[in-house]
């Protein structure tokens, strides 16, 4: 006979605790051991972390659609970007618990010493995954639903089944991710690129996530409401049993796909190797390649290979932009350069934070090499500024196309804001992981660094804006933000060497 | 008389995790050419020290001396190789390019004496299979290997054995007692009693992190009358009475 609900629940909040543990924390600290008391306060903070992330994505969710009932701005194009936010908190949230979810066999090892039937152990896999995303799930249908009800049922119909569209689809995703991850040998060239670009259908619709209502609606074609998404804006009756039907499918194929995904709970992520053959030859390296050989091979091999590609994305994304909108790239300089370059430079700071976590996996092995930090810092430096160096060749080349070679100068300096934000985040990982064992992060902390790296990135980039704005050009203006720049990371390096 | 300073010297080593004291006050020498054992009871503090030795426990207070250099430190980790009690390696990466890794960052050239440690091991087939997929024992002889590469003046192991088969620790044993015989030196520690009985040249027992007896085993042996290192641990750890209480529970239960 098999558990009673209550069992299976209890147990499977057993489960939960160890998924957000694992995928929050022990995961990312191979070789290190945690005290008791620590590993209490990560599981803390993985709750918390859970909570937060909810918190503020539900808060970016009621402010648009606030916003959007107060102004009247495209009333229904909101369903539209209501499914971009959902899909993206519920992705992220999923893709967080399927990163444990690959890394934790003895999950699976344990559950199958029980005397419980495997029906029952799929229960309480799926119950436990359930629950490591029950907060994110609960205020993206919830929350809409309440707002839309504040305009009338129809509206409050017309948000919920964005919602259940965007989460469902979020489920899918990362349920066909999770698969692609397990069917690929770690290691291989299709892994790496599998997760490289695992993150690109995030990072585009967050991304578009405003202008796409807008741009539809201006280009509205009845056939659209056939269309999956499309059908959101109820523009006529086809649109509304159009979404019925998408809803009723994606709700069905998502849940279909996530009792997978409890499956694939019960079997984890398999390395794959191939037996050596052949003369044994090592290759050594200068201690400066070797560490950016580990960090690039840790990344690639890792959830946090997506953040490799998201500088590349901006320079696709402003090519495109320049290309159909011709000479404006020029007219607007300064909105472009805040629109590509600087995410671009965001986005290539976040290679050092991601290398120096991806390090974090064989922290203990890394601490026992004779690697100075400031060494260490470099070659994360490198890879950060050279990412970037790469990305603003090509915009600098469109700037400098569009509008005179002076454009191409701001666009090249802002490498030293990139600069800064590494050396910042060589001295916030030394912080964290000297407290001992495992200095571990938690969220405070966490938000703690990314709002350093605002700070960091954000006076000396907001001081060019500034002088920009009041007519010094842009000559003059790039020095000074490559001084201040200069200035913040030599503070951090003596806060390093200290 | 020598003067050179002892390969490793620990003062009034005192380590705590928030309230817990772990390691107590404690001191001890390795010299030069030999084996010392650090045996304790589990949770005496054993890891504690030998990690605390490279930085990866902080010490509270105390001081640590690597052939009179100041521990932890990034110039001691050129003379010491280090094997921790989970094998501190990259599971992603496989063992050859952990060992180039390795082998880059400590500035080797010539690396006959990895590939006869890789032969030794009989790892040579699993050389391209990610680490996180190896066996336990593989794992150790991946972590081994990599404490050995740069032949380092001072080994320290703990809990060395995890893991292997019979025909490794036989290597391993021989290996130590080679490195030892061209005046290295070793700490390790071990639950293993056998062992340390044979390998040891001096052995320090500590309990509750404070050393409780340190000699050769002919000597604790001598001192407290028993027949064997086990006899000599539990009499040291004070556990002596307490697994014939547990035995005796247990036999009328």
């Amino acid at each position: 006979m098999g558990l009673r609900f209550s069992q299976l629940w209890m147990i499977a909040g057993k489960v939960y605790d160890e998924l957000m543990y694992q995928g929050y924390a022990a995961t990312r600290l191979t070789g290190v051991n945690l005290s008791a008391k620590k590993a209490s306060s990560v599981l803390r903070n993985a709750k918390t972390y859970k909570y937060l992330m909810t918190g503020i994505y539900g808060s970016v969710i009621a402010a648009t659609l606030a916003l959007g009932l107060m102004f009247k701005v495209e009333e229904k194009g909101i369903a539209v970007t209501l499914f971009f936010w959902v899909y993206v908190l519920v992705f992220m949230s999923a893709f967080q618990v399927s990163f444990s979810v690959s890394s934790s066999p003895h999950i699976r090892d344990l559950l199958m010493t029980l005397p419980i039937s495997s029906s029952d152990a799929q229960a309480i896999s799926t119950l436990s995954i359930v629950r490591s995303v029950d907060a994110p799930l609960a205020v993206s249908l919830v929350l809409p639903t309440l707002i839309g009800l504040l305009a009338g049922p129809v509206l409050a119909l017309n948000y919920l089944m964005a919602s259940l569209m965007g989460a469902s689809l979020a489920l899918l995703t990362d349920v066909l991710l999770s698969s692609g991850f397990r069917k690929v040998t770690v290691g291989g060239k299709a892994s790496g690129l599998l997760r490289a670009f695992s993150i690109v259908p995030v990072v585009i619709l967050a991304s578009v996530a405003y202008d796409v209502p807008v741009f539809i609606s201006q280009h509205w074609s009845p056939l659209f409401s056939y269309l999956p998404l499309l059908d959101l804006y109820w523009v006529d009756p086809r649109g509304v049993l159009s979404s019925v039907l998408y809803t009723a499918l994606f709700v069905a194929v998502a849940y279909w796909g996530f009792s997978k995904q409890a499956i694939y709970l019960l079997t984890p992520e398999e390395y794959v190797g191939s037996a050596f053959r052949g003369q044994l030859e090592f290759k050594t390296h200068s201690q400066t390649f070797s560490v950016i050989s580990l960090d690039f091979r840790q990344a690639m091999r890792s959830r946090l290979a997506g953040i490799l590609v998201i500088p590349f994305l901006y320079v696709v994304m402003a090519l495109v932009l320049a290309f159909t909108s011709g000479d404006a790239v020029a007219r607007d300089f300064s909105v472009f350069y805040f629109s590509f370059a600087v995410p671009m430079a965001f986005a290539a700071s976040m290679l050092g934070y991601a290398l120096y976590a991806s390090e974090a996996r064989g922290q203990a092995a890394f601490r026992l090499l004779p690697i100075s930090k400031l060494r260490n810092m470099m070659s994360k430096a490198l890879v950060s500024v050279g990412t970037y160096a790469v990305g603003s060749v090509f915009l600098s080349a469109l700037f400098a196309y569009f509008g005179g070679l002076a454009y191409s100068v701001p666009i090249l300096m802002t490498s030293f804001p990139v600069f800064s934000a590494v050396v910042f985040a060589a001295v916030y990982f030394d912080r964290v992981y000297s407290g001992g064992g495992a200095g571990m992060a938690n969220p405070a902390t966490a938000a703690l660094y990314a709002l350093g790296v605002l700070l960091v990135m954000g006076i000396p980039i907001g001081s060019y804006l500034t002088l920009a704005y009041a007519g010094k050009g842009p000559l003059l203006s790039s020095v000074l933000m490559a001084a201040i720049s200069l200035i913040e990371a030599s503070f951090f390096m003596f806060l390093l060497r200290k | 008389m020598s003067s050179a300073p002892p390969p490793l010297e620990v003062d009034s080593l005192l380590v705590k995790y928030g309230d817990k004291v772990a390691v107590n006050y404690l001191s001890f020498k390795v010299k030069r050419g030999e084996v010392y054992g650090l045996l304790g009871p589990n949770g005496a503090g054993k890891s504690s020290t030998l990690k605390s030795v490279v930085g990866l426990v902080p010490k509270e207070s105390g001081s640590i001396r690597v052939y009179g250099k100041e521990a932890p430190s990034k110039d001691v980790m050129n003379d010491i190789g280090v094997v921790l009690e989970s094998p501190a390696v990259f599971d992603v990466l496989t063992p050859m390019e952990f060992f180039e890794f390795v082998a880059s960052v400590r500035g080797l050239k010539d690396m006959g004496w990895v590939k006869g440690l890789v032969e030794a091991f009989e790892l040579t087939e699993f050389l391209k299979t990610p680490i996180a997929s190896l066996s336990m024992g593989n794992k150790q002889k991946v972590a081994v290997i990599a404490a050995m590469m740069h032949k380092p003046k001072l080994l320290l192991l703990d809990e060395p054995f995890n893991g292997l088969d019979v025909k490794s620790v036989r290597i391993f044993k021989e290996l130590l007692r080679m490195h030892v015989s061209a005046g290295g030196s070793v700490i390790f520690s071990t639950h293993i009693m056998d062992v340390a009985e044979k390998i040891c040249d001096r052995v320090g027992i500590i309990n509750e992190g404070k050393m409780v007896a340190e000699g050769t085993v002919g000597e604790l042996r001598a001192k407290v009358q028993a027949a064997s290192l086990e006899d000599v641990f539990l009499k040291a750890t004070q556990e002596e009475e307490e697994v014939k209480s547990i035995l005796n529970g247990l036999a009328s239960s």
